[in-house]
């Protein structure tokens, strides 16, 4: 009897090893490529904020000191990040009130919606540097189509990217650009919303306002809540756009958090400053993802009852 | 269990021993005499030394060999004399990859950090001393005594570039540098004779009130002059005032000479005004074509390089060359020199020192004269530079005149270690002072301070 049970389980004990094997092998490319070009260099980059690393072939051990002139005595450190958070606190929710608007527009039955719905969406696959290069164009002070179409209404433009007040502002008009890829996951969510309530909120005489504030926004916080979530991380790793565009200029007013860490890594050499500064964005994001789930999450509805 | 066990940890010791031989052989350091092999006495080195010494004349000792070379600039030119290169040499093989100037930093760093650099490669002049100090490129100081190369051949000023601690980590290859062109017919039409460019900054001043033409609302249609377009940066301006950049490690351009160039450049802008400036600057970036070929701006200052460019889109453009002007026209006449030069990393003795003989033979009068007269570029050897006016007559006399007179006095921008992004300081100060927003005073004294602190950070984070 022990015997056969002993055998039993070598029996299963083998097939469970086959069978982990193939599971293994299949997932082998992912595993492959998270190990190495995601963990490891994560880990690594960890390792080196705390070296003076500049991709030389030494470096030293270092302790703390990256972070502490970060924090200290590095004055475009908080300029960036004055910044990044400026950015983000208008393009956030621009943004967010954007892609909601365009999406309840292309919720529409209308003849060639599906035409409409994609010409929003273009915008998201056409490469940053031929984005950049038509804002470029749209941003220029006396010829640009911005400052023409103002100055058919009596307001003479700015120097939108010459001048260190309106190049923030230039460049969060650029990003509203992109609301399309946030109207896709809206418009999946309104699709989402049974036509039901909206009836029965017709039949008890509900005005458009109440239908959109008391069904609409309700059901579509889970979605709204995600494009939250992923705008605040994006905002905080804009770089592309100050890059091609104003080259962290003027005056470092378009110099992000990130493009600072890119000029620190590659012009300036210094790479174990520049991970220390990565690990500082992840930690900051970090935070303030958690203060978002715990002060807004709470307040998004779940159909399932959860909240 | 225990029998795999082993079995694994000698796999394991075996690949770490293949590795570290590797890591041995990849890794930078200085180049042996060429001969020289591992487990020789210092003696018997030393002997075969002074045999190659009282030789008189360095013999390869390389059998077949594969190198690599990356290149960014006169790429069609480096392919062709590879190619000759190697029907010469027949056990070398030279595979030639060429990158776009704007992408090859990007290609480059990586490769060099992860120490899978090219064998021979083109890297920015001045970017050689880091380089050599962060120990990714080799030292070749040794290697080129031996060969005998010859340091007098080659421009002073390049030649400097490629030095680290007083030992060269690089050649010069090709390099560049700036002129002051200008629009004759503009001039004529004007009153001004074509023939008498400006020599001093207040003459260009003076000139440019004369040459700059408004249409009927304000907005410029010829400007005069303006240093920010075309390809000039404040350091430029800045050196034809005597202002200096750096002394050591400390900043120096916090002075009057700075102040007094800037404010130049201030007074000639406001001619014309920052909005007409702006105006002009952002339609000539965005479009990538150049006013003064347009034949929209009467003075600029561009690369030697500038008259291929001119044939090429508007071959009718009467132009003129000369000097940069400078505060009196007599002293601080300066340019700024950029280019190439050629270095090296140890992938073995004997790729490393094929390397360096094709780098030599890139560096010899035959090729850099191949150069010259296929690119128009301006060469670092200097027996080969001195046929320039043989090889390319159409620029004319004033042209090779201009190019004569400037290259002893042109030179590279300061090479700061500790904070090699300061020159971003730079320009942010000098726009303030054109956008008269800050006095010069207190936007130089923000840079300069800024500087110090960066500096400071550096010293912190490697003490």
């Amino acid at each position: 009897m022990n015997r056969e049970k002993k055998r039993g389980k070598v029996i299963r004990s083998k097939r469970q090893m086959k069978e982990a094997f193939k599971g293994y092998c299949f997932a082998m490319p992912w595993l492959i490529g998270f190990f190495v070009f995601t963990l490891y260099p994560l880990l690594s980059s960890l390792y080196y904020s705390f070296t003076n690393y500049s991709m030389s072939s030494s470096w030293n051990w270092i302790g703390l000191t990256n972070y502490r002139i970060l924090l200290t005595q590095d004055s475009l450190f908080w300029k960036s990040v004055w910044n990044t958070l400026y950015y983000a606190f208008f393009s956030i929710p621009l943004g967010l009130v954007l892609g909601l608007g365009i999406a309840m527009l292309m919720n529409q039955k209308i003849k060639g919606i599906r035409l409409f719905r994609t010409l929003f969406y273009i915008p998201n696959v056409i490469s940053i540097v031929a984005t950049t290069m038509l804002w470029t164009w749209m941003f220029q002070t006396r010829y640009g189509v911005i400052n023409q179409l103002l100055s058919l209404i009596g307001i003479t433009g700015p120097a939108w990217l010459n001048d260190p007040t309106w190049s923030k502002p230039a460049l969060i008009i650029m990003n509203c650009w992109n609301a399309g890829s946030s109207m896709v996951i809206y418009l999946a969510g309104l699709q989402g919303i049974p036509r039901t309530y909206y009836e029965a909120a017709d039949i008890d005489g509900a005005s458009a306002w109440r239908k959109f504030r008391n069904i609409t926004i309700p059901l579509l916080s889970p979605t709204i809540f995600l494009n939250l979530i992923t705008g605040i991380i994006g905002a905080l790793q804009v770089f592309a756009q100050s890059l091609l565009l104003t080259e962290g200029g003027p005056d470092h007013s378009t110099t992000f958090y990130v493009y600072s860490m890119y000029e620190h890594a590659f012009t300036n050499r210094r790479m174990g400053y520049a991970s220390a500064m990565g690990w500082m964005l992840l930690i900051v994001t970090l935070i303030i993802t958690v203060l978002v789930f715990r002060f807004i999450g709470s307040k998004v509805y779940y159909e399932t009852g959860e909240q | 269990m225990k029998k795999k066990l082993m079995a694994l940890m000698m796999v394991l010791a075996m690949i770490f021993s293949i590795a570290a031989c590797g890591t041995e052989e990849e890794t930078g350091g200085d180049v042996d005499s060429g001969d020289s092999t591992e487990g020789q006495s210092s003696e018997e080195e030393e002997a075969e030394q002074g045999e190659e010494e009282i030789k008189e004349g360095y013999e390869p000792t390389y059998g077949e060999v594969e190198i690599e070379f990356w290149c960014s600039s006169n790429t069609d030119a480096c392919q062709e004399l590879a190619e000759r290169y190697m029907e010469e040499h027949p056990n070398v093989t030279i595979n030639v990859l060429a990158v776009s100037f704007w992408d090859y930093e990007s290609k480059l760093i990586p490769a060099l950090a992860a120490e899978t650099a090219p064998d021979i490669f083109q890297g920015g002049l001045g970017g050689a001393p880091g380089r050599a100090s962060a120990e990714q490129i080799v030292n070749i100081q040794e290697a080129l005594e031996i060969r005998g190369y010859d340091e007098s051949k080659y421009l002073t000023t390049a030649l400097e570039e490629c030095k680290y601690e007083g030992d060269l980590y690089a050649m010069p290859f090709v390099t560049d540098t700036r002129l002051f062109y200008y629009n004759k017919d503009a001039f004529a039409e004007v009153g001004l004779d074509p023939e008498q460019p400006p020599k001093t900054w207040e003459e260009v001043y003076e000139y440019t009130k004369l040459l700059t033409t408004f249409d009927e609302n304000g907005n410029v249609e010829r400007l005069g002059f303006n240093s920010s377009l075309g390809n000039c940066w404040p350091w430029v301006i800045m050196w034809t005032y005597g202002a200096e950049l750096f002394d050591g490690e400390t900043p120096v351009f916090n002075c009057q000479e700075t102040y007094d160039a800037a404010e130049m450049m201030k007074q000639i802008q406001d001619v014309y005004g920052y909005d007409n400036y702006l105006a002009f600057s952002e339609v000539a970036s965005t479009m990538s074509y150049s006013p003064f070929i347009s034949g929209e701006l009467a003075m600029v200052i561009e690369m030697e390089s500038f008259p291929n460019t001119i044939a090429t889109y508007n071959p009718e453009l009467n132009w003129g060359v000369a000097t940069l002007p400078t505060v009196d026209g007599e002293n601080y006449h300066s340019s700024w020199n950029g280019g190439q030069g050629l270095e090296f990393t140890n992938h073995g003795e004997d790729r490393l020192n094929a390397a360096i003989d094709f780098g030599l033979y890139l560096c010899s009068d035959e090729a850099q004269e191949y150069i010259l007269e296929r690119d128009s570029t301006f060469v670092c050897n200097l027996d080969a530079f001195a046929k320039g006016s043989e090889y390319h007559p159409e620029y004319g006399e004033q042209y090779w005149n201009a190019m004569e007179e400037t290259a002893p006095y042109s030179k590279f921008i300061d090479n700061h270690l500790a904070y090699p992004g300061y020159n971003a300081d730079i320009a942010v100060a000098w726009d303030y002072v054109m956008r008269g927003e800050k006095t010069c005073e207190e936007a130089f004294s923000e840079a300069e301070q800024h500087v110090i602190q960066e500096t400071e950070n550096y010293h912190q984070m490697n003490e």
